[in-house]
């Protein structure tokens, strides 16, 4: 049974395809949705969540981004919780996600949870899939529902390969149909499905443009049909085919054919060790000694602590037994011994209890084969390294932790100066400007009340009545000791009244500058009180901060009791890995045991055989 | 020292061990735990570092990239370098999809500012292009957002640089 994987493919559908072009005015949701997808598209999951969360989520295309980033964390919980949620929503509801994207978000997550091996949970999700509209995806839907379902799927009476032909999972599920018609004891039928999805799969040597162009077939050129393979991947599914068909043929005894295929079977295909052990079989069956030796040893040979190759190895001298050559079987049998101790100690060498930083690199060829290989191990490795990667976040969030107590410790010291020392003195100086101000204005309105009061004059006008206000005193003073003053008095009078012509002629315009100049004052003063108010308003943040501060120093606990949750549960998988480690060291061990006792008593009769021969054959020395 | 820390180890351990939950749902409450923290710190983080009386945030965003592909941004406040970014081929897709790139954020006084965005990139029939665009505004109270955008001008097939407000609500 053959799946094949597409999340983040998926997940970028799922954030795209509800685009529509980017509107002009768009809300706070879809910008955070659009900040979001910069992080999801830069594959930072943790980020584009962090971002996506910090708005209220309201639209099903959001929550389904939420639970898809979820996903891509995994935490398939809280997905599940959310897309319950968005699933439970009616259809007619006017956010209710569109039939398409609800289609594509159910199928990934009942392949992701028949991942976790939620077999029930998948094909309830799978069930929820409305096939009607499911179009372009009804490849991704037929193979799914394969592999939930198991070996019970549905048979179409013929390969719909019209149907399949634009969906890359078409090879899948028609072999996959295949698998479940041979067990259905229909092998023939099997192999002609296999046959004409080969010939589906099959490309013509592609001819170069010149060359197609002067044997006059330019005419002919025309792309490709259908879904074009990677090419890696093409070869890989055309030895899975060829490696089914071969497997149909040895069920139906039909060796020569499966030779035939086998044969030619890649030595570098992805399946060829797959290929050996069925070609081993073969050739035991039809006993072409050299052949199997070769086999046999090539699979001693490349495929390290495993069952099969030991199984090989002691078949080696069996074969070499049944073809009565006894001594080179014999030979073939301590080969056998000594290959075993060997992986008897290799094991224990390499079986030793892992470490968290060997996870990823430093781990021994049989450990990394276990976890390889064993899908429970390989999760918990999976696993520790997701806590590994939670843990290395922990010196940041402590830094940034330490940066905002610091920030805040030196926010409360402004605040503390600002409402003990600054903000009185700033608030003094204001009053003390606005009485300056006020008494000036007082003085101001008063002297508007004079004819010619000397304070509303400037410039040379000020200096001309100041001059002649000082003249007159001199008149004044002369006139008290009897001088002839009439002359400078009328002199001094017309004066004053060219002055007093002046003074009123320019006397709006003078009072124009003064109120204007009055209300820049106003302005200014104004502007004074706001900025303290303002302060005054951040001198309030005090409270806020000490509960910053506090939340700060929770936070920090917290921090600390995280770390210890993870490093614990980290250790506590570790140990469980290792166990199943041991587990599968001693149940290896256990079967290399067995068969150094199967290859010492074949040894011990082909050593009987031998000694036999010797003692019967003329002229043979006897022991 | 050692010591303490394996007893407090040992502790939490079991209390750990204590929950009846499965090793699934407990990995997942700890990553849920470790996403509000971040959470909690980031908010923290904009509250302390870049409160609204003195943000500055730019973002950028590009409508279909038809007439322009961009290769570097570079920013300018009141004649100031404050910022500039290079785009990888990958950045320069997840725009063309839709997405907002977070661009800058700092922190700026009161009062009048202008600033200055030169795009440089491949305009029409991949020539080199380059284009400044500038923006007055007064920061006041709140936080000021602005969006950068490159829109297609199907008029005369050319690119928009347009500078955009975000209102703060």
């Amino acid at each position: 049974m053959v799946k094949r994987l597409k999340f983040l493919r998926l997940l970028a559908l799922m954030l795209s395809l509800p685009w529509t072009a980017a509107a002009a005015q768009v809300a706070p949701e879809e910008k955070l949705y659009r900040v979001a997808a910069w992080s999801f598209y830069l594959q930072q999951p943790t980020q584009a969540l962090e971002t996506l969360q910090l708005g209220p989520l309201q639209s099903s295309r959001s929550r389904l981004l939420e639970a898809g980033l979820y996903l891509q964390l995994n935490m398939p919980m809280r997905a599940a919780t959310i897309l319950d949620e968005l699933l439970s929503e009616a259809d007619t509801a006017p956010d209710s996600l569109p039939l398409s994207l609800r289609n594509i978000a159910l199928l990934q997550f009942a392949r992701y949870q028949l991942e976790l091996g939620n077999k029930v949970l998948a094909q309830h999700y799978l069930a929820e899939v409305n096939p009607e509209s499911s179009g372009s995806w009804l490849g991704q839907q037929q193979l799914l529902a394969q592999l939930v379902n198991w070996p019970d799927i549905e048979l179409p009476p013929a390969p719909q390969f019209d149907v399949l032909a634009k969906h890359p999972e078409m090879p899948y599920i028609i072999s996959n149909q295949a698998l479940v018609l041979a067990q259905r004891e229909q092998s023939e039928a099997a192999l002609n499905w296999l046959q004409q999805l080969q010939q589906q799969l099959y490309t013509p040597p592609e001819q170069g443009f010149w060359q197609a162009l002067f044997s006059g077939q330019w005419r002919l050129i025309s792309p490709q049909q259908g879904f074009i393979y990677p090419a890696q991947e093409k070869l890989a599914l055309t030895d899975y085919i060829a490696l089914l068909q071969a497997k149909l043929h040895v069920e139906r005894k039909e060796y020569a054919a499966a030779d035939a295929i086998l044969t030619d079977f890649g030595s570098d295909s992805v399946l060829s060790d797959s290929a050996l052990a069925l070609y081993s079989h073969i050739l035991t069956e039809q006993r072409h000694i050299p052949t199997l030796l070769a086999v046999l040893q090539q699979q001693v040979k490349r495929q390290p602590f495993s069952l099969t190759a030991w199984q090989a190895a002691t078949r080696i001298g069996e074969q070499l037994e049944r073809a009565q050559q006894v001594q080179d079987a014999l030979a073939a049998f301590h080969w056998a011994e000594q290959y075993y101790q060997q992986q008897v100690r290799e094991i224990e060498q390499q079986a030793i209890p892992l470490q968290v930083n060997q996870l990823q690199q430093g781990m021994s060829q049989w450990q990394q084969l276990q976890l390889s290989n064993d899908n429970s191990l390989h999760r918990l490795q999976q696993d520790i390294l997701a806590l590994q990667q939670q843990l290395a976040g922990a010196p940041e969030r402590q830094l940034r932790l330490g940066r905002l107590q610091e920030v805040t410790s030196f926010k409360l010291v402004q605040q503390e100066q600002l409402l003990s020392s600054q903000l009185p003195q700033l608030k003094q100086r204001q009053a003390s400007l606005q009485q300056q101000y006020v008494a000036l204005a007082q003085q101001i309105a008063a002297d508007e009340q004079q004819p010619m009061a000397l304070s509303l004059w400037q410039g040379e006008a000020h200096s001309q009545l100041s001059r002649l206000q000082r003249a007159e005193q001199r008149v004044a003073m002369l006139q008290q000791h009897n001088k002839a003053t009439a002359d400078y008095a009328a002199r001094l009078q017309r004066l004053r009244g060219i002055l007093q012509w002046q003074y009123t002629d320019s006397h709006a315009e003078r009072q124009w500058q003064r109120r204007q100049a009055q209300q820049q004052l106003v302005d200014l003063l104004g502007g004074l009180e706001q900025q303290l108010t303002t302060l005054e308003q951040q001198g309030k943040a005090t409270p806020r901060l000490l509960q910053v501060q506090q939340r700060l120093g929770e936070l920090n606990s917290q921090q600390q009791q995280l770390n210890l949750a993870l490093l614990s549960k980290q250790q506590q998988l570790l140990a469980e890995l290792n166990q199943q480690l041991q587990q599968k060291r001693t149940e290896q061990l256990a079967s290399l045991t067995g068969l150094i006792r199967h290859n010492k008593q074949a040894m011990a009769r082909v050593m009987e055989q031998v000694l036999l021969s010797v003692d019967v054959a003329p002229g043979g020395r006897s022991l | 020292m050692r010591v303490f820390a394996i007893i407090a180890f040992a502790l939490f351990s079991q209390l750990v061990l204590a929950e009846t939950e499965t090793a699934a749902a407990q990995l997942e409450q700890l990553k849920q735990q470790v996403i509000q923290l971040n959470r909690e710190l980031f908010l923290l983080e904009e509250e302390l570092l870049f409160p609204p009386e003195t943000q500055m945030a730019l973002f950028l965003s590009v409508d279909t990239g038809k007439f322009f592909q961009l290769d570097s941004v570079e920013l300018r406040l009141n004649d100031k370098l404050i910022g500039a970014h290079l785009y990888t081929a990958a950045q320069w897709q997840a725009l063309t999809r839709g997405a907002i790139q977070p661009l800058y954020k700092g922190n700026i006084k009161a009062g009048e500012h202008n600033l200055t965005a030169v795009f440089v990139g491949k305009g029409p029939d991949n020539r080199d292009y380059r284009r400044a665009v500038s923006y007055a505004f007064t920061k006041a109270e709140d936080a000021v957002l602005l969006e950068l955008q490159i829109n297609d001008r199907s008029s005369d097939y050319q690119p928009d640089f347009v500078v955009k407000p975000w209102s703060n609500d």
